[in-house]
């Protein structure tokens, strides 16, 4: 009888296995493989086995770091704003006792709109006469470039992008708030609870898990901002929008420099494993420290 | 019974497939017009059947398929480019490495030298005098690479500098001719002149965007050019001592004189020029089709473009756009370059 399952089940997922394989695992592969290359998209007749010279050289290139730094940038305004944001929301809407399905959605939609129509959107709204510069025209406030200048586009595309992505995050703290035993709030409120105890001493533990998830998954994925700079400011002005992926892209597809390219894509990848397994590690080491602790405390 | 039945259907989805990645030319009687003996050619073009482009395109393919009718049959397939250029040049690239490169495809002018140089079009077959002639010498110039003539334009292109003739005729300004173009000083004077007058109608005097890519280099490279400077050497390989010259330095601080005197907007504005709230306009030659199908309102003339106070007398403009060439797959160069003929 099992066997039988077993062969079934394989039937099953052969298919998307070989799929799987030919496009996802095979490239990998062949990417890791032509990073140690020149490999010139245009006449790959010319490859060379260069070995780490890619390697060295890619961190000598101001352009790969900057995109680098940019990337982080992006990184460091969008996680806590999307984060935070969510929580706040999802908390908010738990609260409500109008309308909730009225704002679950509205906070939602933006996620299942393309990146590129939102982009496009925002371009509207951020231009010199666009509705966000009429709004801060009315508390006398000059017009601002927003993604026409070096400073302000990075910020502005981030915000962007965390109106965007926030909906979904806010999602899964709902659904997270809503498991939570409402016994245990019973609980706190015969000892006379504060709303903020409360929230720091129930909520939060509840909570702990989907926070590490949300945390990590927002981060990988800011990491990999690319369709907001390429289709609001090409990666400017003066590459401040320029970021790690659109590099990659850069020089891979519009360049034709694959090896180079494929060095990028093993550094990145490489760079954000190592970072979710400091995640991990920081957000689990919490846990264990706390858990530690009750046991003390029982004993 | 059940379960030979899921093998059966598991076996079929995975032979259908495989079977999808599997390319084929196809026969005779497989398309309509493709007769026995003909010859099958592929040509790839940049755009969607549904364009006038595309159509203009659709067109040419058919009037060379009963020009040729019994010799060869060329069979048109539109790739669409999107915003950033990809989706077209995707394809190519995917060709190249895979293989399936059409027998004559449309190049962008830039491009054309890099294909050339890596093997991925090939020399065209001979043309006669008559044939050469009636292409524009730029065009050929466009397409020749060390001395050999790779790729044929479909079209030329310019930049055109444009005025509202309203507000021209109101700020009492008047338009020179051909060989008298403003200078860099004259037309800072006429900017001037008409801040006074655009501010009124809550425009600016120009309407001079610096889109992001190639764009703001078409445009723009005539003031670089009229001022003496240019953008890289002869062969396209040093920039150090061009790019960085004097001249070509001079023509950027035109620019930032432009807006630092607030005769043009910082950030680029959307139909500024469109809605009539500007006096200039830099654009491509499409724009005149723009303003009018969609903005008739606007009484649309062209000014020779400014040229800097040091012009030399020479003509400068941006040109080159698409054109047709024959790839290194093709077996056939003859036919490669009749088609590659079609306008």
């Amino acid at each position: 009888m099992k066997k039988k399952n077993s062969i079934l089940g394989m039937a099953f997922f052969g298919p998307a296995l070989v799929l799987l394989t030919l496009f996802l695992f095979l490239p990998m592969l062949l990417t890791l493989g032509f990073s140690f290359t020149d490999y010139f998209a245009l006449n790959p007749e010319l490859t060379h086995f260069v070995e780490l010279e890619n390697y060295i050289n890619i961190f000598k290139d101001d352009l790969f770091v900057q995109s680098f730094l940019n990337t982080v940038k992006f990184v460091i305004i969008i996680v806590p704003l999307q984060c935070i944001g969510a929580l706040v929301l999802a908390l908010a809407i738990n609260k409500a006792a109008h309308c909730k399905k009225y704002f679950k959605v509205a906070f939602f939609v933006p996620v299942v709109m393309s990146l590129a129509v939102v982009s496009t959107l925002w371009m509207q709204i951020y231009s010199p006469e666009g509705i966000l510069n009429t709004l801060l025209g009315n508390f006398g406030i000059d017009p601002q470039p927003f993604i026409h200048s070096a400073d302000q586009a990075l910020p502005s595309i981030a915000i962007m992008s965390v109106w965007q992505g926030v909906g979904y995050q806010m999602i899964i703290f709902l659904g997270g708030l809503q498991n939570i035993n409402p016994a245990l709030y019973e609980a706190a409120e015969m000892d006379h609870a504060s709303g903020w105890q409360k929230f720091k001493d129930i909520t939060l533990p509840e909570l702990k898990p989907l926070c590490i998830f949300v945390f990590i998954t927002v981060t990988i994925g800011a990491f990999r901002m690319l369709v907001q700079p390429m289709v609001m400011t090409g990666g400017g002005p003066d590459h401040s929008t320029y970021t790690l992926v659109y590099d990659i892209y850069e020089t891979g597809t519009v360049n034709w420099e694959m090896g180079l390219a494929s060095t990028m894509a093993i550094v990145f990848t490489v760079f954000v494993v190592i970072l979710t397994i400091i995640q991990n590690v920081l957000t689990k080491d919490k846990e264990e420290r706390k858990h530690g602790n009750k046991k003390a405390k029982a004993n | 019974m059940k379960r030979r039945l899921l093998y059966l259907t598991v076996t079929l989805f995975a032979a259908a497939c495989l079977s999808g990645c599997h390319q084929k030319d196809p026969e005779p009687g497989d398309i309509a017009g493709y007769d026995e003996g003909e010859e099958y050619l592929s040509i790839w073009v940049h755009s969607i059947e549904d364009t006038e482009e595309g159509q203009a395109y659709k067109e040419s393919v058919e009037t060379f398929n009963e020009a040729y009718d019994g010799q060869y049959f060329a069979d048109i397939e539109f790739v669409p480019r999107n915003d950033s250029g990809g989706g077209y040049s995707d394809k190519v690239n995917a060709s190249v490495m895979a293989g399936g490169l059409p027998d004559v495809l449309t190049v962008d002018g830039p491009n054309i030298s890099a294909y050339a140089a890596n093997g991925i079009i090939q020399p065209l077959a001979d043309l006669t005098e008559e044939e050469e002639s009636e292409y524009l010498p730029s065009i050929i110039e466009q397409g020749t690479v060390n001395d050999d003539l790779y790729a044929l334009g479909v079209m030329e292109s310019r930049v055109g500098f444009y005025y509202n003739k309203d507000i021209i005729e109101e700020a009492g300004i008047e338009i020179p001719d051909a060989d008298h173009p403003w200078t860099w000083s004259e037309f800072l004077d006429i900017l001037e002149e008409l801040k006074p007058i655009m501010d009124e109608k809550g425009g600016y005097p120009l309407d001079m965007t610096f889109p992001v890519g190639e764009t703001s280099i078409y445009y723009y490279a005539p003031f670089v050019w009229s001022g003496g400077g240019e953008l890289v050497s002869d062969d396209g390989l040093t920039v150090d001592g061009y790019f960085n010259s004097d001249q070509t330095k001079a023509a950027m601080e035109y620019f930032r004189t432009i807006v630092e005197n607030g005769y043009m907007s910082q950030a680029p504005i959307d139909n500024l020029f469109e809605s009539g709230r500007a006096a200039f306009k830099f654009d491509g030659a499409w724009e005149v089709n723009t303003i009018y199908t969609s903005y008739p309102d606007i009484n649309l003339g062209v000014a020779p473009y400014i040229v800097s106070d040091n012009w030399d007398g020479e003509t400068y403009t941006p040109t080159g756009s698409w054109a047709f060439a024959a790839s290194s797959e093709t077996k056939d160069i003859e036919g490669a370059t009749a088609l590659s003929t079609i306008s």
